[in-house]
């Protein structure tokens, strides 16, 4: 159980590092 | 402080900044993709591996296509080296049959392996096994490094360029860092801590007994091949416990300054 609970955690945060270094991206850009 | 001490410190010194224009010099062809001395013989390897990975070298990354290598390749060896961990007592090379390790430590390990932090929340010689010393931790051991200085890399040319919107290519960068930088240093400092008498090998703990009769286990194991690359990347994650003030990590005079050297480098 605990497997899937960090595999989840590692998936999470990556996805949600990307999210937001999209958003600098477009914050960038519209700056 | 001692004389012997002063000059050893001197010695450091004046060593650290001799090396630092033709080290210097030599990254900067690396990482600008000019050919380097080592080229004819890691050209090949280069080459096959941007094959096999399907990347073009004349391809450069904008930042976010490089954030979104370096998480992608982060993301997938942290989750390779806790099912590595995880899997220890069915996969090869362990001896000792050593258990699997537990979840919050596999994970804890992981993570910090990955991130180049290498929080070494654990005594290695007891809790993991060849496999995960080898294709986990050393692993990281080089990988994270070589991401590191990739990252840098990017930095500076982020800074120094005056326009563009590409920095670089994150794949070529660790590659070229990794086969070109790493690889080299690291093939000559294992094979300068076997002479020193670092172990370097698969065997199972040997047991001795002591003058008092007391019986003791002696760790060993792939040893020279971790240390070479804990110290130049500046890691942690020793082999034992006790990391380089271990005698089978560390166990001359000679070996312990070319540690401090290479961590230092």
């Amino acid at each position: 159980m605990l497997d899937v609970v960090f595999v989840a955690i590692t998936i999470a945060f990556f996805v949600i590092a990307l999210l937001y270094a999209r958003g600098c991206d477009r914050g960038i850009g519209a700056a | 402080m001692s004389v012997p001490g002063l000059l050893q410190i001197l010695l450091y010194a004046i060593l650290l900044i001799l090396v630092t224009k033709p080290l210097g010099l030599h990254m900067w062809r690396v990482y600008t993709g000019e050919r380097t001395f080592l080229s004819p013989v890691l050209e090949p390897l280069e080459q096959a591996v941007d094959r096999l990975t399907a990347v073009d070298p004349s391809k450069e990354q904008g930042w976010v296509g490089y954030t979104f290598a370096l998480l992608l390749f982060s993301v997938v060896g942290g989750l390779l080296t806790y099912a590595i961990e995880r899997l220890q007592n069915v996969l090869p090379f362990n001896p000792q049959g050593l258990d699997a390790v537990s979840p919050d430590l596999a994970f804890n390990t992981a993570m910090s392996f990955t991130t180049n932090t290498n929080w070494q929340f654990y005594a290695g010689e007891s809790t993991m096994s060849y496999s995960t010393q080898m294709a986990a931790l050393a692993f990281h051991n080089w990988v994270s490094s070589a991401a590191g200085i990739a990252v840098a890399i990017a930095l500076v040319r982020g800074l120094a360029r005056r326009s563009g919107n590409s920095i670089g290519n994150f794949w070529v960068d660790t590659v070229r860092g990794t086969l070109y930088i790493l690889l080299p240093i690291c093939f000559v400092y294992t094979l300068f801590l076997v002479w020193q008498g670092v172990p370097q090998n698969l065997n199972p703990y040997d047991r001795a007994t002591t003058l008092e009769g007391a019986s003791q286990t002696i760790a060993q194991g792939p040893v020279a091949s971790q240390e070479a690359i804990k110290m130049l990347g500046t890691n942690g994650g020793g082999f034992f416990n006790a990391n380089s003030a271990h005698p089978f990590e560390n166990p001359t005079p000679l070996s312990d300054f070319v540690e401090l050297f290479s961590a230092l480098r």
